[in-house]
């Protein structure tokens, strides 16, 4: 079932290595369907920074997110990368949402959709446990800083949800445990293990993985400055966005320490929070441009509409 | 008055997240059945999903043990 590069492409499907063309579209067409999603999420989440001027955030988020060369490629292949991504993102918009409550209710659901999602997430793909502790990292961070009982409800379904849902759907795991994970561990073993047949793949300093890391998330030093900046914009409002930045940096730390070669799909759970903060840039320097532009030609109310009866 | 804006606003939120959607579902549903952008783990992973479909949904088969035992006879050099 491997392809044979000495093979034509026709005679590789003939053998059996390749799915058929009918086939292979169909097996992408959900993956699409997920990028679509995943592209509708992170448009929601410009909301998360400006209710009123949402929509320029998620545009930018959009579009840096659908120009990045992984998500070009990835996006359409038949892979678990896109869904591991999606279910990600729609655990860590709960979160968000989760520590925005305007109830206990609120709270609890949203604390349901983080656990549920973030289980799906590393249910799709074992690195996705890096959203998992994330989601309840963000839950400590949240019950640290308010100490309310809303704050427990949000993080006890995080606490219980993740594991239950990767044991149901992993029904290979269900008469031993122990065993089916070590062997899932195993098998990353066996990929870390391919360092030495590939030389010129593999990542053995963390060096080259910081190399690795910025040639294939950031591309070029200008989108790096770029993000560095977001990054600083995220700061000063720190209180609102940490959710994502919480997220973002475990994930981005995960994929560093523990790539062991330069792939391009190990690199794809990185972009989510690299398109976040470039949105978040262009989008916060347009809401202020389109503020400052309004203040300007706002006609002082005073002046022009004295009131009735004042002295003015 | 300010209910109303409020629900208009939500409204156009959704409204134009179904559009961006509908928008990216259409930019990258062209040439799907291409070997350009092709990886040889689609087939494992098309095969294998059609495997655990067939299992869960059609035989209803939720034996653990008998999953580990097919599921290895089949995909097992998957990553070697």
């Amino acid at each position: 079932m491997s392809w044979d590069w000495s093979l034509s492409t026709q005679a590789n499907i003939d053998a059996g290595n390749a799915v058929p063309r009918p086939e292979l579209r169909a097996g992408r067409y959900p993956i699409v369907l997920l990028t679509a999603l995943t592209a509708g999420i992170l448009f929601l989440i410009g909301f998360c920074f400006s209710e009123t001027f949402g929509w320029i955030y998620g545009l930018f988020i959009v579009g840096f997110f659908l120009s990045h060369p992984l998500v070009e490629v990835l996006g359409k292949q038949a892979m678990l990368d896109v869904p591991a991504i999606f279910f990600s993102l729609v655990s860590v918009y709960c979160a968000w949402r989760g520590i925005h409550y305007r109830s206990g209710r609120e709270a609890f659901i949203f604390g349901i959709g983080g656990g549920l999602f973030s289980g799906l997430a590393v249910s799709a793909k074992l690195n996705a446990g890096l959203v998992v502790i994330s989601i309840l990292t963000i839950g400590i961070i949240n019950l640290y800083l308010r100490r309310t009982r809303n704050d427990i409800l949000f993080i006890l379904p995080n606490l219980i949800l993740p594991a239950l849902i990767f044991f149901v759907v992993n029904p290979q795991i269900w008469h031993d445990l122990l065993t089916g994970i070590r062997v899932m561990l195993e098998h990353s073993q066996i990929i870390a293990a391919r360092r030495s047949s590939r030389p010129n793949e593999a990542l053995w300093t963390i060096n080259d993985a910081l190399r690795a890391f910025q040639a294939r998330v950031f591309g070029d030093y200008f989108h790096l400055a770029l993000w560095i900046t977001g990054c600083l914009l995220m700061k000063a409002n720190l209180k609102q966005n940490y959710p994502f930045v919480v997220y973002g940096f475990i994930v981005m730390a995960g994929v560093i320490a523990w790539t062991p070669l330069n792939w391009d799909r190990f690199y794809l759970p990185a972009v989510p929070f690299y398109a976040i903060v470039l949105g978040y840039t262009l989008g916060s320097f347009f809401e202020s441009l389109f503020v400052r532009m309004t203040q300007k030609h706002a006609i002082p109310m005073e002046t022009s509409n004295p009131l009735p009866g004042s002295k003015d | 008055m300010r209910l109303a804006a409020n629900a208009l606003r939500k409204s156009a939120k959704w409204l134009m997240t179904g559009m961006v959607f509908l928008l990216v579902l259409i930019l990258f549903s062209g040439s799907l059945d291409s070997y350009r952008i092709y990886h040889p783990d689609e087939t494992f992973w098309i095969r294998s999903g059609q495997w655990t479909f067939q299992k869960m949904f059609i035989e209803k088969d939720f034996s653990s043990i008998q999953w580990t035992k097919t599921y290895t006879e089949l995909f097992s050099h998957f990553g070697m």
